[in-house]
Protein backbone atom coordinates (compact mmCIF):
# COMPACT_ATOMS: atom_id res chain seq x y z
CA UNK A 1 0.00 0.00 0.00
CA UNK A 2 2.99 2.22 0.94
CA UNK A 3 4.67 1.77 -1.49
CA UNK A 4 1.11 2.27 -4.31
CA UNK A 5 1.08 5.44 -2.17
CA UNK A 6 3.89 6.98 -2.94
CA UNK A 7 4.41 6.02 -6.28
CA UNK A 8 1.63 7.39 -7.15
CA UNK A 9 1.28 10.80 -4.95
CA UNK A 10 5.13 11.34 -5.27
CA UNK A 11 4.79 12.80 -1.37
CA UNK A 12 5.86 10.47 1.52
CA UNK A 13 3.27 12.48 3.81
CA UNK A 14 0.69 12.35 2.07
CA UNK A 15 1.09 8.59 0.54
CA UNK A 16 1.28 7.79 5.01
CA UNK A 17 -1.90 9.90 5.56
CA UNK A 18 -3.51 7.62 2.44
CA UNK A 19 -1.98 4.23 4.34
CA UNK A 20 -3.29 5.17 7.46
CA UNK A 21 -6.94 5.87 6.22
CA UNK A 22 -7.30 2.99 3.81
CA UNK A 23 -5.92 1.06 7.19
CA UNK A 24 -8.90 2.71 9.32
CA UNK A 25 -11.40 1.76 5.96
CA UNK A 26 -9.93 -1.79 5.94
CA UNK A 27 -10.94 -1.94 9.36
CA UNK A 28 -14.34 -0.84 9.21
CA UNK A 29 -15.48 -2.18 6.18
CA UNK A 30 -13.57 -6.07 7.23
CA UNK A 31 -17.15 -7.97 7.85
CA UNK A 32 -17.79 -6.71 3.89
CA UNK A 33 -15.29 -8.74 2.74
CA UNK A 34 -15.83 -11.51 0.80
CA UNK A 35 -12.65 -12.78 -0.46
CA UNK A 36 -14.01 -12.96 -3.90
CA UNK A 37 -11.28 -10.76 -5.71
CA UNK A 38 -8.60 -11.49 -2.87
CA UNK A 39 -7.63 -9.96 -0.10
CA UNK A 40 -4.44 -8.10 -1.63
CA UNK A 41 -7.01 -6.59 -4.27
CA UNK A 42 -9.04 -5.58 -2.17
CA UNK A 43 -6.61 -3.95 0.26
CA UNK A 44 -5.19 -2.21 -2.69
CA UNK A 45 -8.11 -1.29 -4.11
CA UNK A 46 -9.19 0.88 -1.23
CA UNK A 47 -5.83 2.60 -1.25
CA UNK A 48 -5.60 3.53 -4.83
CA UNK A 49 -9.37 4.84 -4.38
CA UNK A 50 -8.02 6.86 -2.17
CA UNK A 51 -4.84 7.88 -4.18
CA UNK A 52 -7.18 9.04 -7.03
CA UNK A 53 -9.43 10.91 -4.69
CA UNK A 54 -6.17 12.86 -3.39
CA UNK A 55 -4.57 13.63 -7.01
CA UNK A 56 -8.45 14.23 -8.27
CA UNK A 57 -8.24 17.26 -5.04
CA UNK A 58 -4.60 17.89 -5.71
CA UNK A 59 -5.59 20.09 -9.62
CA UNK A 60 -7.58 22.50 -7.24
CA UNK A 61 -5.27 23.12 -5.15
CA UNK A 62 -1.43 23.94 -5.76
CA UNK A 63 0.74 21.54 -7.33
CA UNK A 64 3.51 20.01 -5.45
CA UNK A 65 7.11 21.16 -5.80
CA UNK A 66 9.27 19.69 -8.18
CA UNK A 67 12.22 17.77 -7.17
CA UNK A 68 14.40 17.15 -10.09
CA UNK A 69 17.18 16.66 -8.06
CA UNK A 70 16.24 13.34 -6.22
CA UNK A 71 12.66 12.02 -7.29
CA UNK A 72 13.20 8.95 -4.85
CA UNK A 73 13.43 11.47 -1.45
CA UNK A 74 10.17 12.96 -1.34
CA UNK A 75 8.57 10.39 -2.75
CA UNK A 76 9.81 8.35 -0.29
CA UNK A 77 10.47 5.34 -2.21
CA UNK A 78 14.04 3.34 -2.20
CA UNK A 79 15.29 1.27 -4.71
CA UNK A 80 17.70 -2.33 -4.33
CA UNK A 81 21.16 -1.09 -4.89
CA UNK A 82 22.08 -4.43 -6.51
CA UNK A 83 19.93 -3.83 -9.61
CA UNK A 84 21.51 -0.54 -10.49
CA UNK A 85 25.08 -1.98 -9.46
CA UNK A 86 24.08 -4.39 -12.26
CA UNK A 87 23.94 -1.45 -14.80
CA UNK A 88 27.15 -0.20 -16.67
CA UNK A 89 26.05 3.43 -16.11
CA UNK A 90 25.56 4.62 -13.00
CA UNK A 91 22.68 3.66 -11.19
CA UNK A 92 21.40 6.50 -9.11
CA UNK A 93 21.34 8.37 -12.22
CA UNK A 94 19.14 5.63 -13.73
CA UNK A 95 17.12 5.19 -11.37
CA UNK A 96 16.52 8.91 -10.81
CA UNK A 97 16.23 9.15 -14.98
CA UNK A 98 13.44 6.53 -14.91
CA UNK A 99 11.95 7.37 -11.48
CA UNK A 100 11.22 10.83 -13.03
CA UNK A 101 9.76 9.68 -16.16
CA UNK A 102 7.51 7.30 -14.59
CA UNK A 103 6.25 10.54 -12.40
CA UNK A 104 5.74 12.61 -15.73
CA UNK A 105 3.05 9.74 -16.59
CA UNK A 106 -0.82 10.93 -17.05
CA UNK A 107 -2.09 9.32 -13.88
CA UNK A 108 -3.90 6.39 -15.25
CA UNK A 109 -0.89 5.11 -17.40
CA UNK A 110 1.33 5.62 -14.10
CA UNK A 111 -1.05 3.71 -11.88
CA UNK A 112 -0.95 0.90 -14.47
CA UNK A 113 2.99 0.60 -14.58
CA UNK A 114 2.99 0.91 -10.76
CA UNK A 115 0.51 -1.96 -10.46
CA UNK A 116 1.87 -3.88 -13.06
CA UNK A 117 5.69 -3.59 -12.93
CA UNK A 118 6.28 -2.37 -9.15
CA UNK A 119 3.60 -4.99 -7.65
CA UNK A 120 3.77 -7.18 -9.76
CA UNK A 121 -0.29 -7.51 -10.25
CA UNK A 122 -2.04 -9.57 -12.79
CA UNK A 123 -3.84 -8.56 -15.80
CA UNK A 124 -6.89 -10.50 -13.81
CA UNK A 125 -6.34 -8.48 -10.88
CA UNK A 126 -5.35 -5.33 -12.23
CA UNK A 127 -9.13 -5.17 -14.37
CA UNK A 128 -10.67 -5.54 -11.20
CA UNK A 129 -8.91 -3.03 -9.27
CA UNK A 130 -9.39 -0.32 -11.82
CA UNK A 131 -13.14 -1.36 -13.55
CA UNK A 132 -11.51 -1.25 -16.73
CA UNK A 133 -11.59 -4.10 -19.56
CA UNK A 134 -8.19 -6.15 -19.66
CA UNK A 135 -7.34 -4.48 -23.30
CA UNK A 136 -7.57 -1.13 -21.87
CA UNK A 137 -5.41 -2.35 -18.99
CA UNK A 138 -2.68 -3.35 -21.72
CA UNK A 139 -3.25 -0.32 -23.61
CA UNK A 140 -2.49 1.70 -21.24
CA UNK A 141 0.45 -0.11 -20.12
CA UNK A 142 1.83 -0.48 -23.92
CA UNK A 143 1.59 3.98 -23.85
CA UNK A 144 3.56 3.80 -20.68
CA UNK A 145 6.20 1.92 -21.83
CA UNK A 146 6.57 3.78 -24.98
CA UNK A 147 6.87 6.59 -22.79
CA UNK A 148 9.45 5.11 -20.58
CA UNK A 149 11.60 3.37 -23.40
CA UNK A 150 12.08 6.83 -24.91
CA UNK A 151 13.22 8.59 -21.61
CA UNK A 152 15.41 5.87 -21.08
CA UNK A 153 17.29 6.07 -25.01
CA UNK A 154 19.79 7.75 -23.69
CA UNK A 155 20.99 5.29 -21.15
CA UNK A 156 20.75 1.87 -23.59
CA UNK B 1 19.61 -4.43 -26.94
CA UNK B 2 16.28 -5.82 -28.68
CA UNK B 3 12.78 -4.08 -27.95
CA UNK B 4 11.94 -6.63 -25.23
CA UNK B 5 14.49 -7.07 -23.77
CA UNK B 6 14.55 -3.62 -23.04
CA UNK B 7 11.54 -3.54 -21.78
CA UNK B 8 12.06 -6.29 -19.60
CA UNK B 9 15.35 -4.10 -18.13
CA UNK B 10 12.99 -1.23 -17.60
CA UNK B 11 10.46 -3.76 -15.64
CA UNK B 12 13.32 -5.28 -13.35
CA UNK B 13 14.38 -1.51 -12.55
CA UNK B 14 10.83 -0.70 -11.73
CA UNK B 15 10.36 -3.16 -9.77
CA UNK B 16 13.71 -2.39 -7.87
CA UNK B 17 11.91 0.33 -6.11
CA UNK B 18 9.42 0.12 -3.45
CA UNK B 19 8.36 2.05 -0.36
CA UNK B 20 9.11 0.69 2.97
CA UNK B 21 5.80 1.19 5.29
CA UNK B 22 6.56 3.19 8.11
CA UNK B 23 6.37 1.84 11.62
CA UNK B 24 4.71 5.24 13.07
CA UNK B 25 1.71 4.77 10.55
CA UNK B 26 0.53 1.63 11.72
CA UNK B 27 0.97 2.28 15.26
CA UNK B 28 -1.21 5.66 14.53
CA UNK B 29 -4.21 3.53 12.45
CA UNK B 30 -3.83 1.25 15.60
CA UNK B 31 -4.34 3.95 18.24
CA UNK B 32 -7.08 5.69 16.08
CA UNK B 33 -9.09 2.11 15.68
CA UNK B 34 -8.82 1.79 19.57
CA UNK B 35 -10.18 4.81 20.12
CA UNK B 36 -12.74 4.42 18.01
CA UNK B 37 -13.62 0.84 19.80
CA UNK B 38 -13.99 2.48 23.03
CA UNK B 39 -16.71 5.03 21.95
CA UNK B 40 -19.51 2.63 21.81
CA UNK B 41 -22.07 5.08 22.76
CA UNK B 42 -24.93 5.09 19.66
CA UNK B 43 -24.06 7.31 16.93
CA UNK B 44 -26.69 9.96 18.24
CA UNK B 45 -25.10 10.56 21.31
CA UNK B 46 -21.73 11.09 20.15
CA UNK B 47 -23.70 13.36 17.30
CA UNK B 48 -25.19 14.71 20.33
CA UNK B 49 -21.90 15.51 22.51
CA UNK B 50 -19.79 17.50 19.61
CA UNK B 51 -18.58 20.64 20.74
CA UNK B 52 -20.89 22.88 17.92
CA UNK B 53 -24.46 20.61 19.10
CA UNK B 54 -23.58 21.71 22.65
CA UNK B 55 -22.67 25.28 22.15
CA UNK B 56 -25.82 25.47 20.66
CA UNK B 57 -27.86 23.30 23.11
CA UNK B 58 -26.58 25.82 25.96
CA UNK B 59 -27.14 29.09 23.89
CA UNK B 60 -30.62 27.76 23.39
CA UNK B 61 -31.28 27.24 26.83
CA UNK B 62 -29.81 30.57 27.78
CA UNK B 63 -32.45 32.28 25.34
CA UNK B 64 -34.97 30.36 26.57
CA UNK B 65 -34.66 30.92 30.24
CA UNK B 66 -33.78 34.61 29.68
CA UNK B 67 -36.92 34.61 27.42
CA UNK B 68 -39.37 32.97 30.11
CA UNK B 69 -38.03 35.58 33.19
CA UNK B 70 -39.04 38.05 30.77
CA UNK B 71 -42.03 36.67 29.93
CA UNK B 72 -42.50 36.12 33.61
CA UNK B 73 -41.94 39.22 34.58
CA UNK B 74 -44.05 41.26 32.10
CA UNK B 75 -46.93 38.92 33.13
CA UNK B 76 -46.53 39.29 36.77
CA UNK B 77 -46.70 43.55 36.30
CA UNK B 78 -49.35 42.96 34.16
CA UNK B 79 -51.53 40.95 36.72
CA UNK B 80 -50.95 44.15 39.32
CA UNK B 81 -51.83 46.39 37.21
CA UNK B 82 -54.98 45.17 35.86
CA UNK B 83 -56.29 43.72 39.33
CA UNK B 84 -55.93 47.75 40.84
CA UNK B 85 -57.59 48.44 37.84
CA UNK B 86 -60.45 46.08 38.17
CA UNK B 87 -61.06 47.30 42.06
CA UNK B 88 -60.92 51.19 41.36
CA UNK B 89 -63.65 50.91 38.37
CA UNK B 90 -65.70 48.43 41.17
CA UNK B 91 -65.90 50.79 43.63
CA UNK B 92 -66.59 54.28 41.98
CA UNK B 93 -69.17 52.42 39.89
CA UNK B 94 -70.85 51.33 43.36
CA UNK B 95 -70.03 54.46 44.54
CA UNK B 96 -72.94 57.22 43.26
CA UNK B 97 -72.54 61.06 43.08
CA UNK B 98 -73.48 61.94 46.48
CA UNK B 99 -70.61 59.36 47.73
CA UNK B 100 -73.51 56.81 48.88
CA UNK B 101 -73.82 53.39 47.50
CA UNK B 102 -76.47 54.58 45.43
CA UNK B 103 -79.03 54.76 48.02
CA UNK B 104 -80.71 57.88 48.83
CA UNK B 105 -80.13 58.91 52.34
CA UNK B 106 -83.46 59.65 53.98
CA UNK B 107 -82.39 63.27 56.23
CA UNK B 108 -85.95 63.27 57.68
CA UNK B 109 -85.14 60.04 59.94
CA UNK B 110 -88.76 58.35 59.10
CA UNK B 111 -88.62 55.13 59.01
CA UNK B 112 -92.22 55.10 57.18
CA UNK B 113 -91.74 53.98 54.03
CA UNK B 114 -93.63 54.92 50.79
CA UNK B 115 -94.23 51.37 49.74
CA UNK B 116 -95.57 48.92 51.93
CA UNK B 117 -95.14 45.09 51.71
CA UNK B 118 -98.55 44.69 50.46
CA UNK B 119 -97.80 46.63 47.87
CA UNK B 120 -100.36 49.43 48.69
CA UNK B 121 -99.55 53.03 48.62
CA UNK B 122 -100.40 55.22 51.57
Amino acid sequence: MTTLAASMLRDRTEADDVVEEALLRIHAAGAQFRGERGLRTWVLRIAANLCRDRLRRRKFTAPLPEHDEDPFAAAGLTFDPTVAMDEALDGQVLMAALERAIAALPEDQREAVVMRHRLGLSYTEMTDMLGVPEGTVKSRLARALTTLRTAMEEFR
Amino acid sequence: MSLEKNDERIAKLIRATHAPADPAVLARARARIAAMGESSEPAWVRWLARPAVLAASGGLLAVTLAAGGWMLRSAAVGLVETSGTIETVAISDLLGDDGSYGLAFDESGSSESTVGDSGSVR
